[in-house]
């Protein structure tokens, strides 16, 4: 049975608790969720995990089943609880055979449209300034595109390191509201 | 609880970190903080949206490529993330090319940069050296550049016409001539001498505010072809001379200047040349008054 359907598996019931263990306030449970998955994952990822979701979903399995038995008694950094589970995980994968790898198949013509349709209305969503900032941040190549990141931040008064954040800030942002419209399109195909 | 201090990872350390390339301790440590600095977690979610931006604009080597593609590209938000790169780039270097051109222009031709300010500066003082330089040394050739002033010719005013002239007949032909210039020797005579007058009878001459006086002398025998002329007071003081006149028919003309003469009486020799031989020709007086 793999990882991933076990944690489909976890019962609404221990998950409910698990959020309350982490937090009293719902809404900022649920943020704390997110942050602790996304770390678990990352983390796993670096470690050359090449099953760094199914095993993050191994580890708040875990955790939601031992929340009953913890809550009362652990103290300290709860996020570090998850850590510490999620080594045992990964050392549990480490001495299983390797998975074989799957052969990457290659995008969907379907599919790059409708990134560039909800590219495009997450653009149109943005701020005049913040979409012409990322418009110029990511035009030209190589040389080219340090040398005209270099005049930006000329012209804008601010150092390369600032304009790299405020860009990449941008950018997270179309992230966000990219993967919202696809989620949306997925969901009224039928 | 023992609160660990915090170490400021930097930028290198978050990309080698995110390729998997950190080592043992580094990992660890990496990954502890992970979990306790919301800070470091914003800069890793950042840098990672940075790597498939220049994975996506093929802007890191083939090194760090190979590795990206085998250590990074193993979670599905990655990969989703990589994608949006890859539209990203795909849209705004599109639009890019349309515009780089002018862009590139615009940067270097960019008027408020200083360097452009100095260049026209100088540029300016080099014309204005070079057209002082060039008008000091070749100042032949710029006079050619200059027009020649050309004196106006006399030209003749136009007969007036009839207005009430026949209109079938031909219009008359201007023969009127211009008038000729005045030329000097055609100066009105200052006075007529003849020989043998004494000098009671004498011409008055007056000066009439002229530069010189012209006199006819006229010859009782003209045997000769030339004369020489001497002008002198009755004491006989020389006041002015002039050799070898030619004769025209039958008298000399001579004109004397009006500042060799005070208000007096003065008498004219003159002395014919045939040859080798002078003679005496004969003894003109004049009066001269102011």
């Amino acid at each position: 049975m793999s990882p991933a359907k076990k944690l489909k598996e976890l019962g609404q019931q221990d998950f409910d608790r698990l959020l309350s263990w982490l937090d009293a306030d719902r809404e900022r449970a649920g943020y704390l969720y997110e942050q602790i998955r996304w770390r678990l994952v990352t983390i796993l990822a670096a470690r050359g995990c090449t099953l760094a979701e199914e095993l993050t979903d191994e580890t708040i399995d875990r955790v939601a089943r031992r929340v009953t038995d913890i809550h009362e008694t652990y103290t300290g950094e709860k996020a570090l609880y998850f850590l510490g589970v999620m080594n045992n995980v990964h050392h549990e994968y480490l001495r299983r055979p390797p998975p074989p790898r799957l052969m990457q198949v290659d995008e969907e013509v379907e599919a790059r449209e409708e990134i560039h349709l909800c590219l495009d209305n997450c653009l149109a969503q943005l701020a005049p300034y913040s979409r012409q900032l990322i418009e110029r941040y990511y035009a030209e190549d190589k040389k080219a595109k340090i040398d005209l990141r270099k005049v930006i931040a000329r012209e804008l008064g601010i150092k390369a390191s600032s304009l790299r954040l405020r860009a990449l800030r941008i950018r997270e942002k179309l992230q966000t509201c990219i993967e919202r419209c696809l989620d949306s399109v997925s969901e009224a195909r039928p | 609880m023992i609160e660990k201090h915090k170490q400021d990872f930097s930028d290198e350390m978050i990309r080698s970190f995110l390729l998997g390339e950190l080592i043992g301790g580094e990992q660890s440590e990496f990954e502890e903080q992970l979990f306790t600095d919301d800070t470091l977690v914003s800069r890793v979610r950042l840098t990672e949206l940075e790597l498939c931006d220049e994975y996506a604009s093929k802007r890191i080597g083939h090194r760090e490529r190979q590795i990206f593609q085998e250590r990074f590209l193993l979670t599905h938000d990655r990969r989703e993330a990589l994608k949006i790169s890859t539209a990203l780039g795909d849209r705004f270097r599109t639009e890019a090319t349309r515009h780089s051109v002018v862009e590139r222009i615009r940067n270097l031709i960019n008027i408020d940069q200083a360097v452009w300010k100095y260049a026209f500066a100088a540029l300016i003082l080099i014309i204005v050296l070079a057209t002082t330089l060039l008008v000091i040394k070749d100042h032949s050739r710029i006079t050619q550049w200059i027009p020649k002033r050309v004196a106006p010719r006399p030209s003749s005013t136009a007969t007036p016409q009839a207005a009430h002239h026949g209109t079938n007949s031909s219009a008359p032909a201007h023969k009127e001539q211009s008038p000729a210039l005045p030329v000097h020797e055609s100066l009105t005579p200052s006075g007529v001498l003849t020989s043998n007058t004494p000098i009671d009878s004498s011409p008055v001459i007056t000066n009439a505010n002229r530069d010189s006086l012209r006199f006819e002398i006229i010859l009782d025998q003209p045997g000769t072809e030339f004369y020489d002329v001497s002008v002198m007071t009755l004491s006989g003081e020389s006041i002015f001379s002039a050799t070898s006149l030619e004769r025209s028919e039958d008298k000399l003309v001579l004109d004397v200047p009006a500042n060799a003469l005070n208000a007096g009486d003065y008498k004219i020799s003159l002395t014919g040349i045939d040859g080798e031989t002078k003679r005496d020709a004969g003894i003109y007086y004049f009066r001269f008054r102011y």
